[in-house]
């Protein structure tokens, strides 16, 4: 490969891009320079593929060096979120299986409902920036950025929230209207129920969203 | 009297040394590349510029951008520069290090090959 040809070249975009996200501000630029420069002289030198492996090697153990570091929010986001859930689930195997818990009718009347409300007061473009914001961890957005993304998690949530409370009155207003058949009133009233559950659900991680972006913005604001 | 200086470790001496040795062209990826053709050390680039920077905060060493390449992929370098503390600071541990040899015999080892 001539030198033309070379500079035309780009180091796998992946591993790149995970370096963009775990670097520090101050040292993304000449670190990324270093690997490109690096790259492109293993690829005069060697094949594609041993440049990749040594490039996807560099990108993994230092952005794995400096993740805990820049990213430390995100991860204890997720991982509080797979806390939630892994809970969640045992409580419901221990409690008979997990079957009985999935509704479908349930789960589409409260989730994607609650999505549209937050889409009606708000837009799809700000929802996209508000979880964008969220897994960033980025400290550098305006404070009104901060204002709508947490907004829009309250608008989620509580939306979430109030259409399982009312989804599970209409269901008992259907219940009592139909009491002379006792044997369908417990998993009737079984189902009734779960909306309520999954709109809990929703705003409990809208709330550890909304929280977590109130301490980014605390962080932006600090001097 | 005790110094209560502390010496610099071996990994921050390679570093030193090799800032001094690469004079103007010290930055990450000449560093690395030096540390692996000198003492044959395959150096992860974040732990260079780990090191570099606590370096750099105890005041050892200074850097500055310099010049955009086409081969960084439009991206500037960093050039590194040992400081007047950072030189004396090396020639302390030097001192220290061939203080702790006079006198020191080792036995003969006999090496398989």
């Amino acid at each position: 490969m001539n030198d033309s040809t070379l500079t035309c070249e780009q180091p796998p975009k992946i591993p790149s891009q995970f370096l963009s996200w775990t670097l520090p501000e101050n040292i993304k630029e000449p670190v990324l320079g270093d690997l490109s420069e690096e790259y492109l002289q293993r690829l005069s030198k060697n094949t594609r593929s041993t440049a990749n492996y040594w490039y996807w090697r560099q990108a993994i153990k230092s952005g794995s060096q400096f993740m805990l570091k820049t990213q430390r929010g995100f991860i204890m986001f997720i991982f509080s979120m797979l806390l939630f859930f892994g809970f969640t689930l045992m409580a419901m195997l221990l409690g008979g299986g997990i079957v009985m818990y999935i509704d479908m009718q349930s789960i589409l009347i409260v989730l994607p409902s609650a999505l549209a409300f937050t889409f009606a007061s708000t837009s799809i473009h700000d929802v996209k920036k508000a979880i964008s914001v969220l897994l960033s961890n980025d400290i550098h957005q305006d404070e009104q950025v901060y204002r709508l993304s947490k907004r829009i998690f309250s608008i989620l949530g509580n939306s979430g929230l109030v259409l399982g409370v009312f989804m599970t009155l209409i269901g008992w207003v259907a219940m009592g209207t139909n009491l002379d058949n006792l044997n369908a009133f417990g998993p009737a009233f079984a189902i009734s129920i779960l909306t309520i559950v999954y709109g809990l659900a929703l705003k409990m991680v809208c709330y550890v969203a909304e929280q977590k972006l109130q301490t980014l913005f605390e962080s932006s604001s600090k001097p | 009297m005790f110094a209560k200086e502390k010496f610099l470790g071996e990994f921050e001496q390679f570093l030193l040394l090799s800032i001094l040795k690469l004079a103007d062209n010290a930055y990450g990826s000449t560093i690395r590349q030096l540390l692996a053709d000198i003492i044959e050390r395959d150096v992860t680039i974040g732990a260079l510029y780990t090191t570099l920077e606590r370096l750099e905060n105890k005041g050892l060493v200074e850097s500055k951008m310099g010049e955009v390449t086409p081969e960084r992929g439009g991206r500037a370098k960093k050039y590194f520069k040992v400081t007047t503390k950072g030189q004396h600071a090396l020639k302390r541990s030097k001192q220290a290090l061939t203080s702790m040899w006079e006198n020191v015999v080792l036995s003969q080892i006999e090496y398989c090959s």
